[in-house]
């Protein structure tokens, strides 16, 4: 280490970032398009409906982060909730500095 | 000529055991020769040995097999054999006699274990590998690290005693200590479920792989991911395949760790979560049985070994270099260790299961299985799982360690024996990927699978992607959970606090019983007390010197009202 931490803008504030995040939706228009294009092989029938393998990778992240979001006042706890953080953190009063 | 491949000797364990011995008494130049070229001369030796029943031991009046080669346990054996030389590599740079010496007795244990014929060969093994690898977190040397490693290795001794037990209930029940198929209709079968299901970190059972992995040095992390709890899968395959409670039981596994992993901050916690998830994919394969199923569970325990091992080693060099792998303090490092990120990339990658990555080839076969026996339920829960796999580990490791802000660390790459074990690692988790045939060749069931069909291959990348869109939406919608500083609790709260402090209520109530008692006997003290001397004090009746007659007397008194008892 050289330098002690300092914080910096956001990667996805910067416009550099704009970039790959265009990209990636470009890929999921694509991918989604391509549905037009493959015959499906449904194991079962419900899963071979136009863009489900889309709609359970979309939907499961934001009801898992919205679910994790909610569980974290409930389970969250300081570092040295049990008394076996490192020296440093376990001088700490507060929660130590976070990330927004 | 090759006689001897039949005989216990020919043991790659013993190869293993033989190799840490050599590491413990030559000097550090030599190490990498054993570290390195043994596991892979072990490697040679367990292909050469013919399949079969060899080694066999006379130990506690029974006839003990600790050679079993079989496609089962040569398929584990020779991926911990080529795991340990991969970590042996990555471990180079590693001063620290104790935990090359500890990682070596493990991991002969786990494949000592592996090959292991009988139940009793096992136990010996089983316990071999709780107790050398503790040291890899004892080698921390903090103490903390004492703290957790007494923890887990109380936990590992307690699946140990299950084994045991269960074994003597099973021996007695059948007369067999074989260790094939055993299943739950005895007590012993459940005992024995019951120790592999620790190990397998099973739901409420799991918790000592979160407590302990990411406590272990930066090397025995590494170690550590690979060989208990695979073990345990393979002892799940060998001895509960097609066990229907298992189902559930991994559908559960491959969800629930996901939700801690995206809120936890120590990101060698976050993997040992998802590694966690990923038992659970083996666990469901196995509790399915057919032959695609198991072939599944081993592929994709070969492919996890790898990318799991793979991210454990990119946190482990960041660990190594910043001296820190909590998310809410690191960032922007891909500067600084570029190499290291784009192997922490491909192992994401390999672990999220884009197709030419390893996961992809083996995972489908398990998605694939759960199919063609028309589970619906855990088919989508498993495709659930995968879609967030794509997320923890898959985008949140790296993204956090190596991009999102630049915390100003200007660390040097991971030392270059790291980085030849990553690339290597890397490379495997590709050659799997885009060669999955030769993966297949080694499985040890008859049943074609063919992962890259069209339809496939497309559903699997629409899941990631939609997976990875989400996550960009929600990150600049500032909703993806924040890296904070802090713990979690998990099922450790039962027993690092909820129960010390029962135990704390019940000493308080105790004193408290003993105060008022005292009380009483102090308010009629001195009766009781005046009592007690004059019956057995200095002068009292029964200290008094007896002569023999009358001693005699007593006994003839005793003898008689014997008589009148038993009349």
């Amino acid at each position: 280490m050289s330098r002690p931490p300092v914080n910096t803008p956001r990667l996805l504030s910067e416009r550099a970032a704009r970039i790959p995040a265009a990209a990636l939706l470009a890929v999921c228009l694509m991918l989604v398009g391509a549905e037009f294009a493959y015959e499906k092989h449904p194991y079962f029938g419900f899963d071979g409906f136009f863009g489900f393998y889309a709609l359970v990778g979309f939907a499961t992240v934001i009801v898992a982060v919205l679910l994790a979001r909610l569980l974290r006042p409930m389970i969250g706890r300081h570092e040295n909730h049990y008394g076996e953080a490192d020296p440093g953190i376990a001088e700490l009063d507060s929660e130590g500095p976070t990330d927004e | 000529m090759s006689d001897w491949l039949g005989q216990a000797i020919a043991s790659p364990a013993l190869a293993l055991f033989f190799a840490a011995l050599l590491v413990a008494v030559t000097p550090r130049l030599l190490h990498g020769l054993w570290l390195v070229g043994v596991p892979a001369a072990a490697l040679a030796l367990l292909f050469a040995l013919p399949e079969g029943m060899h080694g066999t031991v006379s130990m506690f009046g029974h006839e003990l097999s600790t050679l079993r080669v079989d496609g089962l346990s040569r398929l584990w054996g020779a991926i911990f054999l080529l795991s340990a030389a991969l970590t042996g590599l990555y471990g180079l740079n590693v001063k620290d006699r104790l935990q090359h010496v500890a990682s070596l007795l493990y991991a002969g244990s786990a494949v000592g274990a592996v090959l292991a014929g009988d139940l009793v060969t096992l136990f010996l093994f089983w316990e071999g590998t709780a107790i050398s690898s503790v040291f890899l977190i004892w080698a921390r040397r903090t103490v903390r690290a004492h703290i957790v490693g007494v923890r887990y290795l109380i936990i590992q001794v307690i699946s140990g005693l299950l084994l045991m037990v269960g074994t003597i209930i099973h021996q007695r029940a059948t007369g067999s200590i074989a260790f094939n198929t055993l299943g739950l209709d005895s007590a012993g079968g459940w005992l024995i479920f019951l120790s592999f299901g620790i190990k397998a970190g099973f739901p409420l059972l799991h918790n000592w792989i979160q407590d302990a992995y990411p406590e272990a040095t930066v090397y025995g992390t590494v170690v550590l991911s690979i060989f208990t709890t695979k073990l345990a899968i393979y002892a799940l395959a060998r001895g509960f395949a097609g066990t229907d409670l298992l189902i559930p039981i991994g559908a559960v596994m491959t969800i629930f760790p996901l939700i801690f992993a995206l809120i936890e901050n120590d990101l060698r916690r976050v993997l040992a979560y998802c590694l966690n998830n990923q038992l659970g994919f083996m666990v469901v394969a196995i509790g399915i049985g057919t032959p695609l199923a198991l072939n599944g569970a081993a592929a994709h325990a070969v492919a996890h070994i790898l990318y799991k091992g793979l991210l454990f080693m990119t946190m482990g060099a960041v660990l190594y270099r910043v001296g820190t792998v909590k998310a809410s303090q690191l960032g922007g490092l891909y500067r600084s260790m570029p190499a290291t990120t784009v192997f922490c990339i491909v192992g994401a990658m390999a672990s999220s299961a884009v197709p030419l990555f390893s996961a992809f080839v083996s995972k489908s076969m398990i998605q694939g299985a759960l199919g063609y026996e028309h589970m619906a339920v855990v088919w989508v829960v498993l495709l659930v799982a995968a879609g967030l796999g794509a997320i923890v580990p898959g985008i949140k490791v790296p993204f956090f360690a190596f991009f999102h802000r630049d915390r100003g660390y200007r660390v040097k790459e991971a030392p270059f024996n790291m980085q030849l074990a990553m690339g290597a690692t890397a490379l495997l988790c590709i050659a799997v990927g885009v060669f999955p045939g030769a993966l297949y060749a080694l499985l040890p069931y008859e049943a074609t699978y063919n992962a890259y069909t069209l339809s496939h291959v497309i559903n699997q990348l629409q899941l990631l992607a939609f997976a990875a869109l989400a996550f960009v939406l929600l990150y600049a919608a500032r909703l993806f959970p924040a890296n904070v500083r802090g713990l979690n609790l998990d099922t450790d709260w039962a027993y690092r606090r909820a129960l010390p402090a029962l135990v704390e209520r019940f000493r308080q109530s105790s004193v408290s019983l003993r105060a008022r008692v005292m009380h009483v006997f102090s308010r009629n003290g001195s009766r009781a007390a005046d009592w007690l001397a004059s019956a057995f004090g200095l002068g009292g009746a029964m200290a008094r010197t007896w002569t023999t007659g009358v001693m005699l007397l007593w006994v003839i008194v005793l003898l008689a009202l014997y008589l009148v008892i038993y009349y």
